[in-house]
C-alpha cells in the first residue's frame, strides 16, 4: 500500500515467446494473448507508475491485433486508483471505437468502484475544435494584435482625459482634494528621494565634465567644459534623469500599491461605501508628483551645478569668482525654465501610466509584476518622447 | 478502525509567552473522517499546519504515515507531501494558472506522465467534484465561492492522495450547496478510500459525515466518536452542541 512510487522495474526486459508471431506479450504490468485477446492487468496501476505504462499501451498497437475481443482481466491488480482506473477505461475506450469488443472480468470488488466511478462520470474528454487554416489563423492573430493595441491606446488616451478632468476639478473644487494621502505620497515620492537624485546629478555631472575636459582640453578651450555641462544638466540631464528615477522608484511603486489594492477588491470596496478611488488613490500620488518632480529637478540641477563647479576649481584650476561669471554670462536662467517646463509634464507621464497600470491590473499575482514592469518601461519611454517633442518645439522657438 | 495514519503526540504550540496548545494528542485512523472543532482562535489552523509541517511546534511529535514531520525534515516532507492534499480555506488555487492548470500542476510535479493524459486525468478529477467544463479554462479571479471550493477540491484529489485535509469546506455556501459538497467527501471517502481530516463549523457537516470529532478545549485536545463527543459533560462542548441536543430531542418528541 505504501508504495506509490514505481518498484524499478525495465519494461524492454519482456519475455515475447515468438518474437515473429508476437503471440502473447509479457509487461510487468500486464500481459497480452494475442490469441483469445485476454489483457491481464498485474501490480499496480496507480497515478505513480501511470507514466510507465500509458506509453507502452500505445505502443503495442492493440488494433493491430488479429482478433476481434478484448478480455480485460483485473484479477493481478495490486493496488488501483482513479488514474489508473481512467487509463484502463481509456484503452478499452479506444479499442471499442476501433471495432473491438471489450470485456472486463475479475474485478474484486475494490476495483470495480473506480471502474464504476469512471463510467458514471460523464466522459472528460477534450472538445476538439475544428481546425483552421494557417492563413486564417495568421490573419486572426494579426486582427486581434491590432485591435489589441488600438483598445489599449484607446484606453490611455481615455485614462488621460479622466484624470486630467479629475485634476482639474479637484483644483476647482478643493474641499475634495485628501491632504493627508497627498502628503504621505510627497513624503515618499519626493522627499524619500532628495538624496538619491541630488547624488546622482552630482556625479553625472562631475563624469560628463570629466569627459567634456579630456576632450576640450585638446584645443585648448577646456574653460568651454562649464558651458557644456552647465547647459545640458540645465537643460537636459537634471530633468531627465529626475524623470528616470522617480519612474523608476514610484510609477511602479503606484502600479504595485494600487493593483494589489485592486485584486484584493479594496477598490470595489472603496466603491460600493461611496468612496471615490480617483480621489482617494489616483489624485494624490498625482498631485504629489506634480509637485515633487518639478523640486527633484531642482534640487537636481544645484547638485549637477555644484559639481561642475568643484570639478572646475579643482581639476581645472580655474578660480571659483571666475567659474561663477561664466556660468553668469550664459544667461542660465532661460535653460533652467527650458529643464523646468518639461518637468510637470513628465511628472503626468509618470503618475498616468503608473496608476493606470495598476488600476486595470488583470486579476492575478503575477499580472501585479508585470503591470509593474511594464509601467516603468512605459513611462520612461513616454518621458523620452515628451522630451524629444518639447526638444523639436524649442528648436523651432528658436529658444 | 485500523491503523493509524497520523499520530500527534504531546504537542506544546506556543507564541511568545502565548501558549496556543499544552499537551495535544491527537489520532487520525486509516479511512475515516474526522472533524476537528473549537472556538475562534484555539488553534485549529495552528494544528493543521503543524500536521502539514508548514509550522515548526515548540515541542512534541507529529507522525505522519510514521515519519516525524515536527521538525519538518526536508526528505521527510517530501515523503508525504505527494500522499496528501490539502484544501485551504480560501482555496488558495494559483491566481495565475487556469482551473484546469490548476489540477494540473501537481500531478505534472510528481510524476512523468504525458501532457495530454495529465489533462484528461485532471479533467476526470474536475467532472467528479462537479464542476462544470465551461468552468475548466475560467482563472480563479472568475470562479464563485463554491466553485473556487470545488476547484481546490479537485486539486486537493489531482495526485490520489490518502489523506486529505480540508480547511472549513463548506463555509461560505449555501446549506444546498454545504450538504452536496458533504455527500461528495463522504462519496470520495468511500469509494477513494481516502482519509479526511476537516476543520469544521459548520454543525450539519460535523454531525452527518464525521466519524469522529476532535474537540480543542482548555489547550488540549477531547477526541472521540461524534456520538461520544455530543454528549461529552465538559461545559464548552455542552453549550456548542448544546443547541443539536435540543433540536434532536425536539425531534424525538
Ligand atoms: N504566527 C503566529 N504568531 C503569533 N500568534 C499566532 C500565530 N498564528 C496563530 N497565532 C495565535 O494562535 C491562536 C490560534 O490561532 P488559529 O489561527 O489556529 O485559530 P483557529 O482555531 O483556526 O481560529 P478560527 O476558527 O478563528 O480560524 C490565536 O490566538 C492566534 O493569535
Ligand atoms: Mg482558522
Amino acid at each position: 500500500m505504501e508504495n506509490t512510487n514505481a518498484p524499478s522495474c525495465d519494461l524492454d526486459t519482456f519475455s515475447a515467446s515468438g518474437q515473429e508471431t508476437a503471440i502473447e506479450t509479457e509487461y510487468y504490468f500486464f500481459a497480452v494473448d494475442a490469441e483469445s485477446g485476454r489483457f491481464g492487468l498485474k501490480g499496480d496501476w496507480t497515478i505513480g507508475t501511470i507514466s510507465k505504462l500509458e506509453g507502452v499501451i500505445e505502443e503495442l498497437e492493440l488494433k493491430k491485433m488479429p482478433i476481434n475481443s478484448f478480455e480485460f482481466h483485473c484479477g493481478g491488480l495490486q493496488r488501483f486508483d482513479l488514474s489508473g482506473a481512467w487509463l484502463l477505461y481509456r484503452t478499452a475506450e479506444r479499442l471499442r471505437a476501433a471495432g473491438f469488443e471489450t470485456s472486463f472480468s475479475g474485478f474484486r470488488a475494490e476495483h470495480l468502484q473506480f471502474i464504476d466511478d469512471v463510467l458514471n462520470i460523464e466522459k472528460p474528454h477534450k472538445s476538439r475544435e475544428k481546425p483552421v487554416p494557417a492563413l486564417v489563423q495568421a490573419w486572426r492573430i494579426l486582427q486581434a494584435y491590432g485591435v489589441d493595441m488600438l483598445n489599449e491606446i484607446s484606453m490611455r488616451y481615455l485614462w488621460f482625459l479622466s484624470i486630467s478632468a479629475r485634476l482639474v476639478a479637484t483644483v476647482l473644487d478643493p474641499r475634495r482634494f485628501r491632504l493627508i494621502s497627498t502628503a504621505r505620497h510627497i513624503h515618499d515620492v519626493g522627499i524619500k528621494a532628495i538624496g538619491i537624485v541630488a547624488m546622482m546629478a552630482f556625479l553625472v555631472a562631475l563624469v560628463l565634465g570629466f569627459q567634456g575636459q579630456n576632450q576640450l582640453v585638446q584645443f585648448g578651450a577646456q574653460i568651454y567644459t562649464i558651458d557644456l555641462v552647465s547647459i545640458s544638466v540645465l537643460r537636459e540631464m537634471g530633468g531627465l534623469l529626475t524623470a528616470i528615477l522617480v519612474a523608476g522608484r514610484s510609477g511602479s511603486a503606484f502600479a504595485a500599491e494600487i493593483g494589489v489594492m485592486q485584486l484584493n477588491e479594496e477598490v470595489d470596496a472603496m466603491q460600493t461605501m461611496g468612496i471615490d478611488p480617483y480621489e482617494t488613490l489616483i489624485i494624490p500620488r498625482m498631485t504629489a508628483l506634480l509637485i515633487c518632480l518639478p523640486l527633484l529637478t531642482f534640487i537636481a540641477d544645484i547638485a549637477g551645478l555644484i559639481g561642475i563647479f568643484l570639478l572646475a576649481t579643482v581639476t581645472l584650476d580655474i578660480p571659483g569668482n571666475l567659474v561663477v561669471e561664466r556660468f553668469l554670462a550664459l544667461e542660465p536662467m532661460d535653460h533652467f525654465m527650458v529643464g523646468m517646463i518639461k518637468a510637470p509634464f513628465f511628472a503626468l507621464v509618470i503618475g498616468m501610466i503608473g496608476t493606470y497600470r495598476g488600476y486595470y491590473v488583470a486579476s492575478s499575482a503575477d499580472a501585479v509584476g508585470r503591470n509593474t514592469t511594464n509601467a516603468v518601461v512605459e513611462s520612461i519611454f513616454l518621458v523620452m518622447v515628451v522630451d524629444a517633442l518639447f526638444s523639436i518645439i524649442f528648436t523651432k522657438l528658436g529658444i | 478502525m485500523s491503523e493509524p495514519l497520523i499520530q500527534v503526540r504531546n504537542l506544546v504550540n506556543r507564541f511568545d509567552s502565548h501558549t496556543v496548545h499544552d499537551g495535544v494528542e491527537l489520532t487520525v485512523f486509516e479511512h475515516e473522517i474526522l472533524g476537528i472543532v473549537g472556538g475562534s482562535g484555539s488553534g485549529k489552523s495552528v494544528l493543521l499546519r503543524t500536521m502539514l509541517g508548514l509550522h515548526t511546534p515548540t515541542s512534541g511529535e507529529v507522525l505522519v504515515f510514521g515519519e516525524d514531520i515536527a521538525c519538518r525534515d526536508s526528505g521527510k516532507l517530501s515523503h508525504c507531501q505527494h500522499r496528501w492534499g490539502v484544501l485551504f480555506q480560501g482555496g488558495a488555487l494559483f491566481s495565475g494558472l487556469t482551473v484546469l492548470e490548476n489540477v494540473m500542476a501537481p500531478i505534472l510535479e510528481h510524476t512523468d506522465i504525458s501532457n495530454s493524459f495529465v489533462e484528461e486525468l485532471a479533467r476526470l478529477k474536475l467532472t467528479m467534484v462537479g464542476l462544470a467544463e465551461e468552468g475548466f479554462d475560467k482563472f480563479p479571479s472568475e470562479l464563485s465561492g463554491g466553485m473556487v471550493k470545488r476547484a481546490a477540491l479537485a486539486r486537493a484529489l489531482a495526485i490520489e492522495p490518502r489523506v486529505v485535509f480540508l480547511d472549513e469546506p463548506t463555509s461560505g455556501l449555501d446549506p444546498i450547496s454545504a450538504a452536496d459538497f458533504d455527500q461528495l467527501i463522504l462519496y470520495l471517502r468511500d469509494h477513494l478510500r481516502l482519509t479526511v481530516v476537516m476543520i469544521s463549523h459548520d454543525m450539519d457537516s460535523l454531525l452527518t459525515i464525521c466519524d469522529r470529532l476532535a474537540v480543542i478545549v482548555d489547550k488540549r485536545i477531547i477526541a472521540d466518536t461524534t456520538e461520544v463527543i455530543t454528549r461529552h459533560p465538559h461545559p464548552w462542548i455542552r453549550a456548542y452542541f448544546g443547541g443539536v441536543r435540543g433540536r434532536a430531542a425536539l425531534g424525538a418528541a
